[in-house]
């Protein structure tokens, strides 16, 4: 496509953005507090969580006089700079980040806090963020496949599907590979298969590996959405001779672990709304001027697996 | 079979094969330099397809395969997830279009081939990178498309919260409006799309209508999502419109890629014309160096053939010389020698051949003859009835055979060869050791044994046994020596026997030749003592003297007469013998053989038992057996004479009734160790040279011969006692009685021609015959005899001494008188015995002989006799 297209049609973008925002700009003004939050995948119930919970503890901090504007970077870099951009010009008061990239957003970011805006990093880290709120993902990659290890009695042959190059994936494959390590008789067949983090490349990623190899016995994905995928795979492949643990603890994962037929065995359940919510208040006394003992909060998965889902409260 | 003249059979052996060798090698080398060649030719032909085929092929290989990666990957762009994903699609997109356009680039002969692929190539890059640049925006799209779902759906929430709150049912139309808004989100018409917009725009305007607190905002909020510009509807337009344009690059994108693969296979058929150009060509080179090996084999074959041709001549020749060969070596010698009219190293070898085998049926032969000898030898060796012994120069012991063991008592299988003649010596018994003597004369053993290496040696032996061995050693050139031993012992006792024997005769003859002298004498004595008694009967003393003188004169005839039996030679005439009379008749020689020393005992007690023995032998044995007690006795001692009568005893293995004579003295005895051995021919314990040793041995034959039994008991010191047994003749054989003094006839004066050589028995004889009223004329020889028969016819009677001390005897005289006057009748009369004159003499059995010295009765009936039986025999003769 050439580049006066793609210029026209950022520029489209932006104007809709900007008109968005100006359809609101009275409210924006009176508001006590405006939140910009930029998720990954819309696609993805954890996001809207996130969202969900931002939106509740900002009520809670301010009443009613919040604004909170939600949109999705689709895990890309560009996109995203925009919107931070964006917002930035409709004077937040403080972003809410789930980054596409850890150091491609830095210019906008700190362009932002520049200007005033409190930025805080969601489920993954982002460079330049006054803080980051995200779950413990090594401690959740590491309970996740400690409990397959577990299931498969100490040996096997296992893969990981991967997700997208941001941190949390990142560290919860390290803290899976490195339990993985401890268990000379278990085999990592594959672990840099990318599933972009959604059910289709969860489906597409295991469909590969099934392919691959004859012989799977577990199976860890980076989040639910691949789990769910990677069940699929399975089921038109028709194979079961495997296990799938994951890291999420959605509602989708849930109602699969109660389900006795199902692969999905565990998942490290995340907190978003919490997660979130701990952000809002953290860049809430950001913007009061306080000064933070801890710029990284680290919150710790639960593992829920088949026999104690029942005692799961979900998102 | 024949092998024909061919053209070079003048040539060697050797030069011929060269020749095949030759001819053989060097097509060889034409082969391998033609396959060489060929191999050549095909490498640069393969050299020639790698360097240009083969990248060729790779490539368009390589092209097809990217061509068709691409044409694969290319529509999964649509499919991508998340932008993310997206972006690393295209990435991989991007570096595939490269390389392949890369890689048409580096074919040049692509564009000729394959015109239109780069720009096909070109087509697909555009359209891909369009295709991804619309997969991107679609994404995008529907991200914002969730973006007014959810805020959408937050709408919903706070209506619902607010419903609850303060119990209106606003939520309701609310929760609908949004449910249409979100469906909108996802028509896939733009038809249907419209006419959700047409409806929503209805409901937006009931909902403005509617006016609460709330639904200001709320009619804002929906009114900015679904009809401001960039709306939701607006967005799912533009999505649709995206995809249908996303249909058409995917068709088109399918459209390229299938005229690529149809390019790339104009180029592929290309390469591929071009490679099966390039095998012919290969292929003509290897066909070509084929055609040249092949024909060159050709060559090589009839090269073959020629030096097989050439060769097999050779080689069957070989062979059959080879054949002849073996089967010499078989030992079949009379096959014939093949090809030794050749003029080559084959004829060389048949020719010599021949030799070789006329040598070795030479050799055969020899051999056999050698064996054959060989055997003969060892056959005569081992059978010899003498030993023999080789031994070396070292005195080592190399052959012997059987009989030397014999001979020389050694143990059986004691000898080893190598064993010197020290060890050989160390075997013998110890008695055999000790005894070397030679001809009587002590040796020192290891004295001859050197000797023996250097000159021939012969001595004797004598073992203690009484055996007595020859050894007759000659020195080897060598340097050994070879023994023959000869068991002398047979011999020995033959030679002794014969010495005795001839002893024996010459002793018989002295004797008999004495006897005869002494009888004349005798007879002379005998004679005038005779007369001289008859003429002294009234003068009783010189009568007692001339009786005593007459009685010595008889003593002495006796004597004379047993000297004379004695040395009759040992012929047995066996005849009834009364012992007792025959000992005591022999007294007088006995006590004249022992001496005064030793007094002699008689017990006898035989009677009237007859045993038939020769009786001269018997006192032959009693004699000896007298000789050796004597011998035992040298300071004197008792002589005992004992005969007895035993009836029943066991003798020879019968029983039988027996006469037992013992002689026992009082000598030395005999000891336990020679006692056993008394009997053995020349054993004795005189000095060598007292005695032969031959007595007791001869007395045993005597007394084995004549049927009868002896014993020997002996205790040193004490004495010696030997018992002979003689059957009992049991016939019942009147002893012709001795004649008594029968009346005789007195000579009535009739002539008697008398012829005695002996002038006192010639004149006592004439006087006695006087006396008895004979008329005498004596002559002294046969000469005188024939001259007075010749002169005289008045003679009655011959009366002739037999030897006369000429050749011509009475026996001849007699013989002549017969003949010439055969109505005289001849009276003979001798001193020496009958035996004897029958052997000297030829005395026959008819002669009548009287012996002398004779009593005058004794003449006066031979006298009688002679007449009469000479009447009786005229009377059978006429």
């Amino acid at each position: 496509m050439s580049r006066i297209k793609r210029g026209t049609m950022a520029a489209c973008r932006l104007l809709t953005v900007m008109l968005v925002v100006a359809a609101s700009t009275h409210t924006v003004a009176d508001n006590a507090l405006s939140i910009g939050i930029s998720v990954s995948d819309l696609g993805n119930p954890y996001f809207i969580q996130i969202a969900r919970g931002a939106e509740s503890q900002a009520k809670q901090l301010v009443g009613d006089k919040t604004e909170v504007v939600v949109v999705s970077s689709a895990y890309d870099v560009k996109r995203q700079v925009e919107q931070i951009e964006g917002f930035v010009n409709q004077g937040m008061d403080m972003i809410l980040l789930s980054a596409a990239s850890y150091d491609g957003v830095e210019a906008a970011v700190l362009k932002a806090r520049q200007a005033g805006v409190k930025v805080l990093a969601v489920d993954v880290n982002a460079k330049g963020a006054d803080a980051t709120v995200t779950t413990d993902n090594t401690q959740a990659g590491r309970i996740a496949c400690e409990y397959m290890v577990e299931q498969l009695g100490g040996q096997g042959r296992v893969v990981i599907i991967n997700g997208p190059n941001v941190s949390s994936v990142q560290e919860r494959v390290a803290g899976c590979t490195a339990v993985l390590a401890q268990h000379p008789d278990i085999q990592l067949l594959s672990s840099d298969l990318n599933g972009g983090g959604g059910r289709e490349g969860g489906l597409e990623s295991m469909t590969y590996l099934l392919t691959q190899f004859e012989h799977i016995d577990g199976v860890f994905t980076i989040n639910d959405p691949s789990a769910l995928g990677a069940q699929d795979a399975a089921h038109f492949a028709g194979r079961n001779d495997f296990i799938i643990v994951s890291v999420d603890g959605a509602p989708g994962a849930e109602q699969q672990l109660r389900d006795s037929d199902s692969l999905i065995r565990a998942t490290a359940a995340q907190f978003p709304n919490y997660m979130a919510a701990k952000a809002v208040e953290t860049g809430y006394r950001l913007m009061q001027g306080e000064t933070l003992e801890q710029t990284t909060i680290l919150i710790p998965a639960e593992l829920i697996t088949r026999e104690t889902v029942d005692h799961y409260q979900g998102w | 079979m024949g092998f024909s003249i061919n053209p070079l059979s003048g040539l060697r052996a050797r030069t011929r094969l060269l020749l095949a060798f030759t001819i053989l090698s060097v097509s060889a080398m034409i082969l391998a330099l033609v396959g060489w060649q060929g191999l050549n030719n095909t490498d640069r032909a393969l050299n020639i397809f790698e360097q240009q085929a083969l990248p060729d092929i790779s490539r368009s290989l390589e092209l097809a395969e990217r061509t068709a990666n691409l044409a694969a990957i290319a529509p999964y762009v649509t499919s991508a997830g998340t932008p993310y994903m997206l972006e690393g699609l295209s990435q991989t997109l991007k570096t595939k279009i490269e390389k392949v356009l890369s890689l048409a680039q580096s074919i040049p002969q692509l564009d000729a081939a394959a015109p239109n692929l780069q720009n096909l190539l070109q087509r697909l890059d555009i359209t891909v990178n369009e295709l991804i640049e619309l997969t991107r925006q679609h994404l995008f799209l529907r991200e914002d498309l969730r973006e007014y779902e959810y805020r959408l759906r937050s709408l919903v929430d706070e209506a619902e919260r607010f419903d609850s709150a303060n119990n209106s049912e606003i939520s309701e139309s609310m929760t609908r409006m949004v449910e249409i808004l979100i469906t909108a989100s996802h028509i896939q018409s733009a038809d249907s799309l419209a006419s959700t917009r047409q409806r929503f725009a209805g409901l937006l305007e009931s909902l403005k209508n509617s006016a609460t607190s709330r639904s200001d905002r709320w009619y804002d909020e929906l009114y900015s999502v679904a009809v401001m510009p960039g709306n939701l509807f607006d967005l799912r337009l533009k999505q649709l419109s995206l995809e249908q344009r996303s249909a058409f690059l995917l068709a088109s994108t399918r459209a390229i890629s299938e005229q690529l693969s149809g390019e790339v296979q104009h180029f592929v058929d290309q390469i591929q014309s071009r490679i099966s150009h390039e095998s012919q060509r290969v292929g003509a080179a290897v066909s070509s160096g084929k055609t040249g090996i092949l024909l060159i084999s050709f060559l090589c074959i009839a090269a073959a053939l020629g030096g097989v041709w050439m060769v097999r001549e050779l080689v069957m020749n070989l062979a059959s010389v080879t054949l002849v060969m073996s089967r010499l070596a078989e030992g079949d010698t009379h096959q014939q020698t093949p090809a030794t009219e050749r003029s080559d190293e084959i004829g060389d070898l048949a020719r010599a051949f021949q030799v070789f085998r006329e040598n070795a049926v030479q050799i055969d032969r020899i051999s056999h003859d050698l064996q054959e000898q060989s055997h003969l030898l060892e056959t005569v060796f081992t059978n010899i009835n003498d030993g023999l012994s080789v031994f070396d120069r070292g005195g080592r012991l190399l052959a012997w055979n059987p009989q030397y063991l014999l001979i020389l008592e050694l143990p059986k299988d004691s000898l080893q060869k190598g064993m010197s003649i020290e060890e050989v010596h160390g075997l013998l018994s110890k008695e055999a050791q000790e005894s070397w003597a030679l001809d009587g004369m002590a040796l020192d053993k290891d004295e001859v044994n050197q000797m023996r290496r250097q000159q021939p040696q012969h001595f004797e032996r004598h073992f203690a046994n009484g055996r007595v061995v020859e050894f007759r050693s000659s020195p080897m050139p060598d340097g050994g020596f070879v023994t023959l031993y000869s068991d002398l012992t047979e011999r020995k006792t033959v030679e002794a026997q014969l010495r005795q024997s001839q002893k024996m005769e010459v002793l018989g003859q002295l004797t008999g030749g004495v006897a005869h002298d002494f009888n004349n004498l005798l007879a002379a004595m005998y004679g005038n003592l005779q007369l001289l008694e008859s003429s002294l009967y009234d003068a009783p003393k010189p009568l007692k003297y001339a009786r005593r003188a007459l009685a010595s004169a008889e003593r002495g005839k006796n004597l004379t007469q047993r000297l004379l039996a004695f040395s009759r030679k040992q012929h047995l005439t066996p005849e009834p013998t009364e012992v007792d009379q025959l000992i005591e008749g022999m007294l007088d020689l006995i006590e004249y053989s022992v001496g005064a020393a030793i007094k002699i005992k008689l017990d006898l007690a035989a009677g009237d038992w007859l045993v038939d023995v020769d009786p001269g032998q018997l006192e032959n044995v009693l004699l000896n057996l007298t000789i050796n007690s004597s011998a035992a006795m040298p300071e004197g001692g008792t002589l005992t004479f004992c005969t007895r009568q035993c009836r029943g005893i066991e003798l020879n293995g019968g029983i039988t009734d027996a006469v037992h004579i013992e002689v026992a003295d009082t000598g030395c005895g005999i000891s336990e160790a020679h006692l056993r051995r008394v009997f053995e021919p020349f054993f004795t314990t005189k000095e060598i040279g007292q005695g032969s040793g031959l007595g007791l041995s001869m007395v045993y034959g005597f007394v084995k011969q004549s049927e009868g039994d002896i014993r020997v008991q002996s205790k040193q010191g004490q004495g010696t006692t030997i018992g002979i047994y003689l059957r009992r003749k049991t016939e019942q054989v009147c002893l012709p009685a001795a004649e008594p003094v029968t009346e005789f006839s007195y000579g009535q004066n009739r002539c008697v021609l008398m012829v005695e050589d002996d002038n006192q028995v010639r004149d006592a004889g004439q006087e006695v015959l006087e006396k008895l009223q004979y008329r005498v004329v004596a002559v002294a020889s046969v000469d005188e005899a024939l001259q007075q028969l010749n002169q005289r016819n008045d003679i009655d009677i011959v009366f002739t001494d037999i030897n006369l001390g000429t050749a011509v005897n009475g026996l001849h005289l007699a013989e002549k008188i017969e003949k010439d006057w055969p109505q005289i009748p001849v009276l003979m009369t001798s001193g020496l015995s009958v035996q004897h004159l029958s052997d000297q003499y030829g005395l026959k059995e008819t002669d009548i002989v009287l012996a002398k010295p004779y009593r005058l009765e004794e003449l006066a009936m031979a006298l009688d006799k002679a007449f009469k039986s000479h009447t009786d025999e005229g009377r059978t003769r006429l």
